[in-house]
């Protein structure tokens, strides 16, 4: 029996976007498969404001975002990030969790985006 | 040694799906006659920016994207020059983040900057051309014809040159 709790985060089923996100006891979970571009901007902005609250109320130390399926991701929805990335900076540290990428190295944007993402992160985010 | 050549022309109206399209079709094509994965995401990345601008700020539907590789100053070059109608104050507006990337002696530090700005704002991106030029790292250039026709030139210099 699953004793975990209920997530309360929306998963997004676009035509070629889609999410799930789950809570592993430790940390939050999500999935993002397809091509984050700009039909994807608005699900992505919704799954990033619940991931935030979802973290809080569970007082997770991490959220991990699993980017092996993802192919692309426009600069849009990389804005998507860098101000999820800015609140997080601003906040004091009791409230603070890490942002782990778990990435694939097969796809060029990830080495790249990921990149300028942690320099922004200033510490907090990882990239694996 | 590279030594093969190519010229992609398209009139394009584009769409979402249509860009992703476009962005394939750049990706996997340059893939083959560079014969460089990083070549092809850093040009099918730049088309697929260049022309959501277009449907973001574009006047009316259409774009034309040219792409070649040649020899420019003695360098083999991949030159992507994506040319649309615009409105005057996008056009204004591209004219001044052009020039900024263009005095910019950093690009990673001018795109990491872009970034940080774009942390405060509640909407709205302008990371594209920035990330073209510090992902891509390519040479950005802008032309103006005929008061409302812009022309943004994105340059990768190749390896083999």
């Amino acid at each position: 029996m699953n004793s975990q709790p209920k997530l309360g985060i929306h998963d997004v089923c676009a035509q070629h976007f889609t999410t799930n996100a789950n809570y592993d006891g430790k940390a939050v979970v999500a999935q993002l498969h397809g091509n984050a571009d700009m039909a994807a901007q608005p699900g992505l902005q919704i799954l990033l404001d619940e991931l935030d609250i979802e973290a809080r109320r569970l007082g997770v130390r991490e959220v991990v975002i699993e980017l092996q399926d993802l192919y692309f991701m426009n600069s849009s929805c990389l804005s998507l990030f860098v101000r999820w990335i800015g609140g997080l900076r601003d906040r004091e540290l009791s409230k603070l969790y890490r942002i782990k990428f778990r990435s694939n190295p097969n796809l060029r944007w990830q080495r790249h985006s990921l990149r300028a993402l942690s320099a922004l992160a200033q510490g907090f985010v990882d990239v694996e | 040694m590279w030594s093969e050549t190519l010229r992609l022309e398209m009139e394009i109206a584009p769409d979402v799906a249509r860009i992703s399209a476009a962005r394939r079709v750049v990706d996997e094509l340059t893939a083959h006659v560079a014969s460089n994965e990083d070549v092809a995401w850093r040009l099918g990345m730049a088309t697929h920016e260049l022309l959501e601008n277009v449907l973001k700020y574009g006047e009316d539907e259409g774009a034309s994207v040219h792409l070649d590789f040649g020899v420019r100053d003695g360098a083999r070059v991949a030159s992507l020059r994506v040319r649309n109608r615009s409105r005057g104050d996008h056009i204004a507006s591209l004219k001044r983040i052009v020039g900024a990337i263009q005095g910019a002696e950093d690009p990673w530090a001018f795109y990491l900057a872009a970034m940080e700005e774009t942390s405060k704002k509640t909407e709205g991106s302008g990371l594209g051309l920035a990330r073209i030029r510090a992902e891509g790292d390519m040479e950005i250039g802008l032309a103006l014809e005929d008061d409302d026709y812009v022309c943004i030139e994105a340059q990768l210099a190749l390896e083999d040159a």
